[in-house]
């Protein structure tokens, strides 16, 4: 059921939310209102979609590659074992996907638009951390501060985490189901739950700007 | 543009007018036929909105705001005028991973071939991290209210540095040929790599190339 992603008394980027109005219309269309405490606001209208779990694949291995588009630079950035799945057709598939991994083994994202390196690889195999990350090379260290906990390009869950919230993932709040704000999602539940991310070092994140970036590819 | 409205009943013609659509029996007929005719049909989600870019109707394509890229396009805004927030649409695609954004407005006009330089006169505060969904009306305020001194087509610009996207509602795209052939070109992108927000004073770059010019509205 559809619900508000805002809500008052949280964050919106660096305001408070202040007021949220949230209407289901018919035809299943919905539209939420938000004012905050700069005095921005918002309206949009959006829709009460399905983001039921259902299953869409299944888990191969410790290596995941979610993926809208194939480029040769995240290829050339991971061995041939790793797992590439297609999340393309949903707003909700890349949720439903971390869903199904979200078992009580260790595993490493690296999302498609993420050039990583053996190196990386190996600091992740021998750290004692449970959530580990890389931070995008195009990120300055005020960006990579304010998306501390929202990162999911280049990131190792070890399997202590999952089996402490195995539940973090299949019980997530509606409102993060969707690709957009997942990784948002994910984060706070993980810290909600105690974890704190282990940051590595730069991964290059290449966005496919050689070919017109990734907003230009996945229109 | 005109700036017409229901208001003008009162004010009309010593001070600013609201575009609402109502029938306003001092304007008479002719000038409420011409702002229907130019196409102004504002969201009923924003009020008292005194001037826009574009007319609603013609607002038939997207343009993808990338990463770091200032968006201009003109907007005429009348002496006495009080601008105090600046709104645009994000269309199908939402941001993600936001760092950067904000919105301002920058005088006089200084678009490519113009002789004077153009300069940022009022500005928003960075909404950093905060997504907007597909289908958003985004509306952001100024740091303070901007009462404009002088009447005469004015810059309003918006930047966005995320991964992707998003896109927003916006004319067709001029191109390269025709009108979109010669200086200067009334909307499109200034200045590239940007992530914090101009200081108000600050020079705002001339467009360098034709573009799409966005649906924006004051208010």
């Amino acid at each position: 059921m559809a619900e508000p992603f805002h809500r008052v008394g949280e964050q919106r980027g660096p305001f408070t939310v202040t007021e949220v109005t949230f209407d289901v219309l018919p035809g299943g269309r919905t539209r939420e209102f938000v004012r905050d405490s700069g005095d921005n606001y918002a309206t949009t209208f959006g829709w009460d979609d399905d983001r039921e779990y259902y299953q869409i694949c299944q888990r191969e291995g410790n290596l995941l590659v979610p993926y809208t588009i194939r480029h040769k630079m995240t290829e050339e950035g991971v061995p041939s074992s790793a797992s590439w799945v297609y999340v393309g057709n949903s707003p909700y598939d890349y949720w439903r996907v971390l869903v199904e991994w979200w078992k009580p083994r260790e595993f490493t994202i690296i999302e498609h638009d993420v050039k990583a390196s053996p190196e990386v690889f190996e600091e992740f195999a021998i750290c004692p951390h449970h959530w580990c990350t890389f931070k995008y090379s195009n990120h300055s260290e005020e960006n990579a501060e304010a998306w501390k906990y929202g990162i999911l390009g280049c990131t190792r869950f070890s399997a202590y985490l999952i089996k402490h919230v195995p539940n973090a993932l299949k019980d997530l709040d509606w409102r993060y189901r969707d690709w957009h704000v997942l990784s948002t999602g994910l984060g706070m539940e993980l810290r909600n739950a105690g974890f704190e991310p282990h940051l590595h070092g730069i991964v290059d994140h290449h966005r496919m700007m050689d070919r017109g970036g990734v907003a230009q590819l996945m229109q | 543009m005109p700036i017409i409205g229901s208001n003008a009943g009162t004010i009309f013609p010593g001070g600013v007018d609201s575009f609402n659509e109502a029938y306003d029996p001092s304007l008479g007929p002719a000038l409420q036929q011409l702002e229907g005719s130019e196409g102004f049909f504002p969201p009923n989600t924003l009020a008292n909105i005194t001037s826009q870019s574009i007319g609603d109707l013609y607002a038939t394509s997207t343009v993808t705001l990338t990463a770091g890229s200032v968006f201009q396009t003109p907007l005429y805004l009348r002496a006495g005028q009080t601008v105090t927030n600046l709104s645009y649409y994000n269309a199908g695609t939402a941001s993600s991973t936001p760092t950067n954004q904000w919105v301002g407005l920058a005088f006089p006009a200084g678009l490519s071939g113009a002789t004077a330089t153009s300069k940022c006169v009022a500005i928003s505060a960075d909404g950093t991290t905060t997504v907007h969904a597909a289908n958003t009306l985004v509306t952001t305020a100024l740091s303070s209210p901007y009462v404009v001194p002088t009447s005469g087509y004015y810059i309003a610009f918006v930047c966005v540095a995320a991964t992707t996207g998003p896109n927003a509602s916006a004319g067709v795209t001029m191109g390269t040929v025709g009108r979109g052939a010669f200086a200067p070109w009334p909307a499109g992108v200034g200045d590239t790599g940007k992530t914090t927000p101009y200081a108000v004073g600050a020079t705002v770059g001339p467009t360098t190339a034709a573009s799409a010019c966005l649906l924006m509205y004051a208010n």
